[in-house]
């Protein structure tokens, strides 16, 4: 891994948890029905590699303030890491919005079935539909500027 | 912009003192525990044994109200949640809404062990701080390297992470308050719109915080960081007695829960 590489990595981690742990922002971020603005980032995992790791160290340091405790900080970065590795072999494609849908849909879903008992179909249900939330909004905005903006904001030349 | 990660409570108490590595473990083994045994009495022990630790860690309760705080709506809609959808005869009924004795119950342990688990990671992160925390993940992720994981790159990534955080919420703000002068709105209008909003304020941060990553990456070159070589510490971490006995209690917490 180079710095460079490490480097982007630690600000995407950082924007990740910041915008998920902000004032105003973190009422939703957990529970069974959740609207976690900082999952809009993940577009960016579709082509930059530092941003799989970053955002995946996000979402455990943004977790450690979960209700769920340890257990969201250890599967919920595994779901955050599954979604993005989903998304870097899709590449910048808009169904790639998809990936954490249906990955932190089912997953967050079983998990909070599992830790709280609440029932598995609902949890999903919800779950996967304030991640389709996320997406369509902030996630389509992101992409469509990652697209746009690619050399700009330096995506064109990551190194790993 | 404030934000509490971890919610820090720098003090001196024994359980500040502990290696954090224990610390982490031993949460990590009790949050696990508390979900082997479905019984009001194991989960009394779990919660006798962090008020216990508590007492012990001489943190203020208005910090362990700040960090219970923000899930207590969690708690009430698992509460709610558990004791209208609990199957059984009821006691009380209302129209659609029937209440059994049996929901009542599960709603009442479910809830306090939620409030038990958030106890013992609050136990953690008020006595640990984030940069320890992250010392000991390394440490405890070095069995990893061996599969080709670079659990110290990433624990260097946390900490710069950790430390990026505030300046990334000023820097929002900053460029909030400089589009708002140019007469940008975000609380107006539909979902749609207010994503729209968004971008002349995504696009200056994310230009900003990349160019921050690689100015951060030239100055760990310059300063001859190389990534992949095993680093020195100022404060390595050293375990010491006290660090055993409170795994002793832990363990002694879990037979006690899992006899009664």
């Amino acid at each position: 891994m180079s710095s460079r590489t490490l480097a982007r990595a630690a600000v995407f981690a950082a924007l990740y948890a910041g915008l998920t742990l902000a004032p105003g922002l973190n009422g939703l971020a957990y529970g069974p029905v959740q609207f976690r603005a900082a999952e809009g980032l993940l577009p960016f995992a579709c082509v930059d590699p530092a941003a799989v790791l970053g955002l995946t160290a996000g979402t455990a340091i943004a977790n450690v303030a979960s209700p769920m405790g340890i257990y969201d900080v250890i599967f919920g970065t595994l779901f955050t890491l599954v979604a993005a590795a989903i998304m870097y072999r899709t590449g910048l494609r808009i169904w790639a919005l998809a990936a954490p849908v249906v990955v932190n849909g089912l997953g967050v879903g079983a998990e909070l079935w599992l830790v709280l008992h609440y029932p598995l179909w609902s949890s999903v249900g919800w779950v996967a539909a304030g991640e389709a939330g996320v997406m369509a909004s902030v996630g389509i905005v992101v992409l469509l500027l990652v697209r746009r903006y690619k050399s700009v904001l330096g995506l064109t030349e990551c190194v790993t | 912009m404030r934000t509490s990660i971890g919610q820090y409570y720098p003090a001196n108490s024994p359980l500040h003192r502990v290696d954090p590595r224990a610390k982490f473990v031993a949460v990590v083994v009790l949050a696990v525990a508390l979900f082997t045994r479905d019984s009001f009495a194991a989960l009394s022990i779990y919660g006798a044994a962090a008020l216990v630790a508590f007492v012990v860690s001489r943190v203020p309760p208005l910090w362990f109200w700040r960090g219970l705080k923000p899930i207590l709506w969690l708690v009430v809609l698992t509460f709610v949640a558990q004791a209208l959808l609990a199957r059984g005869e009821a006691f009380y009924s209302l129209g659609p809404i029937h209440l059994t004795k049996r929901g009542i119950e599960l709603a009442t342990y479910l809830s306090l062990r939620l409030v038990v688990l958030v106890l013992f990671g609050s136990l953690l992160t008020l006595t640990t701080s984030p940069i320890s925390l992250t010392d000991a993940l390394a440490w405890l992720g070095r069995p990893l390297r061996r599969l080709r994981v670079p659990s110290d790159e990433l624990a260097l990534m946390v900490t710069i992470a950790l430390r990026f955080i505030p300046t990334l919420l000023v820097e929002i703000e900053k460029i909030m308050r400089a589009q708002r002068a140019r007469g940008a709105e975000f609380a107006r209008g539909g979902p749609l719109r207010r994503a729209r909003a968004l971008v002349p304020v995504l696009v200056p941060l994310f230009v900003v915080s990349f160019r921050r990553a690689d100015d951060l990456a030239l100055a760990m070159e310059a300063r001859c960081y190389q990534p992949g070589i095993r680093r020195t510490r100022l404060h390595p971490l050293v375990a010491r007695p006290s660090d055993f006995v409170v795994l002793g209690a832990v363990v002694a917490t879990i037979v006690a829960a899992s006899l009664v």
